[in-house]
């Protein structure tokens, strides 16, 4: 939950404002123009009542009064051509409605797909920072706020600004005099807005804030649901929300107070106008200044009520377009977030050996991988078979500057080994592994794969040349079948039933009502951890990478499957390099080489045997067992 | 405290109300005050008076409107805060007491979605209604008072109006409740990528992930594109229906003032509370339908709320004697997952369960503690009905560590106290056996700790409280072999019924168990 200083409203929202502007003109650009046609067409029709007062009144109606014997074919041509004006604005208003609805909707879409898009280039890191909770915030609030803006502040406002302009224009051709007045009660409702404005914005921004807040509290709560039911502690999460909501209630009041005045301000300030230009304007008709006929009043005080109308209207607009434009702030902010870099020009290629031993390139899967190197020095290109070979050089790393988690680490994983890592919690065990699949970088040079620098292998081919199965199994929404199918997007059925078999998953899915068309949400609930985790090692192994990471992956199996398990496992694993990250004996005790973490540092080297005749640490933590055989 | 019945009769509502009359009404007098003022041009003295009145009458106004407008958001925050405050109680209190991720997913939707939707759209729409109402009535009268037939012209355009709810509002409610429910949809699909990130990565699976978003997104996009459109024709017949009254009036007034019976002043009158009434009867039916378009929504949370409740019994719980388990049945989704279980569990003993994967290891022990209530069979603990307890009691005296246990954004300390005050000395020893000193005074965050410190944390939580009946749900499956050593010795020393599910015990300890379990697959 972030606490941020009271933000700026004005330089970043204006460039926030160009920004959406160009989404529109991007793609909309002829639509846009045909908009603001129409609603300048609209806005005519729409004052076309008040003006025409002025010439029915003066030119056709005064004069007729009294008359014996009226002749009212002008009249009538008059209010026909009234009559069309108003159907073209009709007309006008449901072209730019519609259009409006296309653009806005467009647009939206067009955000949210770049949102996601964007979001699926950056690094880890980004993920790992910002908890889910805000990152959803953009998604749903400030989306929300957005379309509010687009279907209806953004016409309004266009709306008014043209209704002004056309209005002022007639003003000032009906009477000059009376529209200085206008002027001045005009610059007058700017000033007092516009400080109330000023102070205002930033209650809104405090109040999305708070409300982001909330729902990353709600979030929270949701994930620790189990412990505040089972501890009878709702005391403690409702206390901590009432704290939140206060907060959350007092920002958005103050963010109200200032708007609330705002409205009634301004809008009467319309009133005051139109009084004093009844009064200004009845005593200039009685001294015969300025020309002005009961006609020229009659629109003319018309005119006034349209004219500061949608100054009113684009007050009351005002704020949820600053609202909906700290969201678009926040929303380009995930946009411009670097995108996960990757330098890496060296690719994986299926290959093939000649008699030589030669490697060329070729294009059908014969199992049989290589690394393609292009040397820009000379273009030319080296091929050199994966074989899994992974080392890392005095490696020094620490997700923030200022803690590091591996100090000075070295490991060499030969071809073809099992490498076992054992450690106590937090020794920097999971670590290793997220450098092994540049989920975070490190210097040039630190980890040589198949003594290729890392930082050189493209990451997709990398992470291509690598399976994991984690601790957290995550199951996606689908069927089983498809989450199997996660590991090699285009196995085939029969691929997905061998890999399956060898996780010892099979058994069970048969045992499921709809087998492995059973629909699984979210996090897979109506499976057992178990169960789970052998789903995750039957996608590890419908992936079929050379390097192996397992991340605790069998903790959770009972033994008695364990047992299968390690069988189909070891045939997995053969002629892979593995790395093993657990504290079973038994998943340990066949590895090539074990690691002994702590603090990030590798105290202990050697075999399972080694290592026990050093009688150190790895001694120490498996005392137990040993002593009894 | 969490009501729902007293929103109507609050404070606020009603003094927005009463200034929603005041300011209406002033407002429809100041046409009528100038169009006086400009019928009695050239009299100079008139003139005077009328301006006076006209400047009480703006004044009367702009204060009413002002206080209207800060008393409105009061009432609306009021609500919004209400209602958050309902959804978080009913969170808490819910029957299931693990909350699946689409239950979840569903919560957040509330705060994000309905919540603003239910005050924009339904409460402020009703303060709306009751304005646009008090503008209608005082203008209908002014115009009544003007002239005749033109106010017949106005209430035809209010019939005309009055018919617009009936053609769109069936199809704006079931707009609406599209629109929200592809967006959870849509966000659901969100969070599950986010969650996963790490697999997608490393499997490479951006292509699908792609895909799946896109047809997400592509029904929310069609969801709203439909819902806007719908509401921007019901605007537009409005508009229409607004532009032919006013042509209307136009013609009628100018006849009768061409035939004598009707002044200039009067004629701008009537325009100018034509106008007035321009908005609001346009406006009135779309409010109309957004409050009935929302109104499912609003229900929704309603029973949300009212479904809360847990029924619990009132009987308080003694220290724990045994607990006899007889015919237990239990399925969820479809599956059987337990079958006519048998099982007794005695004071101070120590049970060890184990079994193959999916045979219910886990489901059994959260049944025992009541986290599902829809079994068959009996657990009777002490001799009653456990069911008959109330729940507070039954927790005070058994406790459960999860596979997956949640630490707070607080200190260790507080963590495993969970604020209750312990004696120090008890927190220390526990943080000493169960290996935590380094995270001592630390404000500890859930993300940052590995699964294993997580589960020592909430033993400690859990053993603190000095429960008659420990339930480990696999607790020691994450750890390294010496912590799982110090704690299955640790489980072992306590002077309470411990239940421990575990795969990975370590052989020594097998014999020291009263009663090893196996589950099997029913």
């Amino acid at each position: 939950m972030s606490r941020q200083g009271s933000p700026r409203v004005n330089k970043g929202t204006i460039k926030t404002a160009k920004r959406l502007l160009g989404y529109v003109t991007s793609t909309y650009k002829v639509q846009f123009v045909v908009v603001i046609f129409c609603i300048l067409i609209s806005s005519i029709a729409s004052i076309s009542v008040s003006l025409s007062l002025r010439f029915l009144l003066d030119d056709y109606i005064i004069p007729l009064i009294g008359q014996q014997d009226p002749d009212y074919t002008e009249l009538y041509m008059a209010l026909t051509v009234l009559g069309t004006i108003f159907l073209c604005g009709v007309i006008a208003t449901f072209v730019y409605s519609r259009l409006m609805v296309t653009i806005g909707q467009g647009v939206l879409k067009r955000v949210r797909d770049e949102m996601f898009e964007h979001m699926q280039k950056l690094p880890i890191r980004y993920f790992d920072q910002n908890t889910n909770g805000s990152i959803m915030s953009l998604y749903t609030n400030d989306t929300d706020t957005l379309r509010q803006m687009i279907n209806q502040s953004i016409p309004q406002v266009l709306m008014s600004v043209l209704t002004i302009i056309v209005t002022f224009i007639s003003m000032l051709v009906l009477s000059p005099l009376l529209t200085i007045l206008a002027v001045l009660m005009i610059a007058l409702m700017f000033f007092v807005s516009r400080f109330i404005t000023g102070n205002s914005g930033k209650y809104f921004i405090r109040q999305q804030i708070d409300l982001a807040d909330v729902t990353g509290f709600v979030e929270e709560c949701m994930n620790g649901q189990k412990v505040v039911k089972v501890f009878n502690h709702e005391t403690i999460s409702e206390k901590e929300f009432d704290e939140l909501n206060e907060r959350l209630f007092e920002s958005a009041s103050k963010a109200h107070t200032f708007a609330s005045i705002m409205g009634p301000v301004v809008g009467n300030m319309g009133n005051i106008l139109f009084v004093l230009t009844a009064v200004f304007g009845g005593f200039l008709s009685v001294a015969g200044i300025g020309n002005i006929t009961l006609g020229v009043m009659a629109s003319y005080l018309q005119f006034t009520k349209s004219f500061t109308q949608p100054f009113m209207q684009i007050a009351q607009q005002f704020n949820s377009i600053i609202m909906a434009l700290a969201g678009a702030e926040r929303i380009f902010g995930l946009m411009d977030e670097e995108p996960e870099v990757d330098d890496g020009y060296v690719t994986l290629v299926n290959a093939k050996k000649d008699a030589d031993g030669k490697i060329t390139e070729c294009k059908e899967r014969t199992g049989l991988w290589a690394w393609k190197h292009p040397h820009q020095a000379d273009g030319t290109v080296t091929y050199r078979e994966l074989k899994g070979d992974v080392r890392f050089y005095n490696m020094t790393f620490g997700y923030t500057p200022d803690h590091m988690v591996l100090h000075d680490l070295t490991l060499y994983a030969k071809p073809g080994q099992k490498v076992a890592f054992v450690g106590s919690t937090g020794a920097g065990k999971t670590t290793i592994t997220n450098l092994i699949n540049r989920f975070y970088d490190v210097a040039d040079g630190k980890i040589r794969y198949d003594d290729i620098n890392i930082n050189k292998i493209k990451k997709a081919d990398l992470r291509r040349s690598l399976g994991i199965v984690l601790q957290d199994t995550h199951l996606f929404t689908g069927t089983i079948m498809e989450n199997i199918r996660y590991g090699k997007l285009d196995a085939t059925d029969e691929e997905v039933y061998s890999a399956a078999r060898l996780a010892h998953a099979d058994g069970f899915i048969q045992m499921l009502p709809n087998g492995y068309d059973t629909q699984l949400t979210g996090d897979g609930e109506e499976l057992s951890q178990g169960q789970r985790q052998l789903l995750a090692i039957a996608r590890a192994a419908i992936a079929d990478p050379p390097v192996l990471i397992l991340d605790e992956a069998t903790s959770s199996i009972d033994t008695r499957t364990e047992n299968i398990v390690q069988k189909g496992m070891d045939n997995l694993m053969k002629g892979r390099t593995v790395f093993v990250i657990a504290h079973r004996l038994s998943t340990i005790r066949n590895s090539d080489a074990i690691m002994v973490l702590e603090h990030g540092r590798i105290i202990e080297r050697g075999t399972h045997e080694d290592l026990l005749k050093l009688k150190g640490t790895y001694y120490q933590l498996y005392t137990g067992k040993l002593e009894l055989s | 405290m969490r009501g729902t019945g007293k929103r109507y009769g609050s404070l606020a509502f009603w003094a927005c109300v009463l200034l929603a009359v005041i300011s209406r009404w002033a407002e429809v007098e100041l046409p009528l005050n100038i169009s006086r003022l400009i019928d009695k041009a050239g009299q100079c003295s008139e003139m005077c008076r009328l301006a006076v009145i006209l400047g009480a009458d703006i004044l009367l106004i702009i204060t009413a409107e002002s206080l209207l407008q800060l008393v409105r958001k009061k009432f609306l925050n009021q609500t919004a805060h209400r209602y958050r405050v309902t959804v978080t109680g009913a969170m808490l209190k819910t029957r299931n007491v693990i909350p699946s991720e689409t239950e979840k997913a569903e919560y957040i939707s509330c705060f994000n979605n309905d919540i603003p939707m239910i005050t924009e759209e339904y409460y402020n729409n009703i303060l709306n209604i009751v304005e646009t109402a008090a503008t209608i009535l005082f203008s209908l009268r002014a115009l009544l008072t003007l002239n005749f037939w033109i106010l017949l012209v106005i209430l035809a355009q209010i019939v005309l109006l009055a018919l617009n709810p009936v053609f769109f509002r069936k199809k704006m409610q079931e707009q609406k409740a599209q629109v929200s429910s592809s967006r959870s949809r849509y966000n659901f699909v969100i969070r599950n990528y986010m969650e996963g990130i790490h697999l997608i990565r490393t499997y490479l699976c951006e292509t699908v992930m792609q895909k799946k978003t896109d047809q997400a997104s592509q029904s929310v996009n069609q969801a709203e594109y439909r819902d806007t459109k719908l509401q921007m024709f019901a605007n537009l017949f409005s508009m229409a229906a607004g532009y032919l009254c006013n042509y209307f009036i136009v013609i009628v007034g100018v006849a009768f003032i061409a035939s004598g019976r009707l002044t200039v002043g009067s004629l701008l009158a009537i325009l100018q509370i034509t106008d007035l009434l321009a908005n609001p009867i346009t406006t009135v039916s779309y409010y109309i339908n957004a409050m009935i378009a929302v109104k499912p929504i609003k229900e929704k949370l309603e029973r949300m709320e009212k479904q809360g409740t847990i029924q619990t019994g009132g009987a308080k719980c003694e220290t724990m004697d045994e607990i006899r388990i007889r015919n237990l049945s239990f399925s969820m989704n479809g599956h059987r997952i337990l079958e006519n279980l048998h099982l007794d569990l005695r004071k101070g003993r120590k049970y060890l369960l184990t079994g193959e994967n999916g045979s219910g290891k886990s489901t059994l022990l959260k049944v025992i503690f009541q986290l599902f209530s829809e079994y068959r069979g009996e657990i009777l603990y002490n001799g009653k009905d456990i069911r008959e307890y109330d729940r507070a009691s039954l927790y005070s005296h058994m406790t459960m560590v999860f596979q997956d246990s949640f630490v707070f954004p607080d200190t260790l300390e507080n963590n495993i106290t969970l604020y209750e005050p312990y004696p120090e000395q008890e927190t220390d020893r526990l943080i000493l056996l169960l290996g935590l000193e380094k995270f001592r005074g630390k404000t500890l965050k859930n993300d940052e700790l590995s699964g294993g410190e997580r589960q020592r944390i909430a033993l400690a939580r859990a053993v603190i409280r000095r429960p008659d009946l420990l339930l480990v749900d696999e607790v020691t499956s994450a750890l390294d072999r010496e912590s799982q050593y110090q704690i299955e010795k640790f489980l072992l020393s306590l002077p309470c019924c411990v239940v421990h599910i575990s795969h990975h015990n370590l052989e020594q300890f097998s014999n020291r168990y009263d009663e090893i379990i196996t589950l099997q697959r029913v």
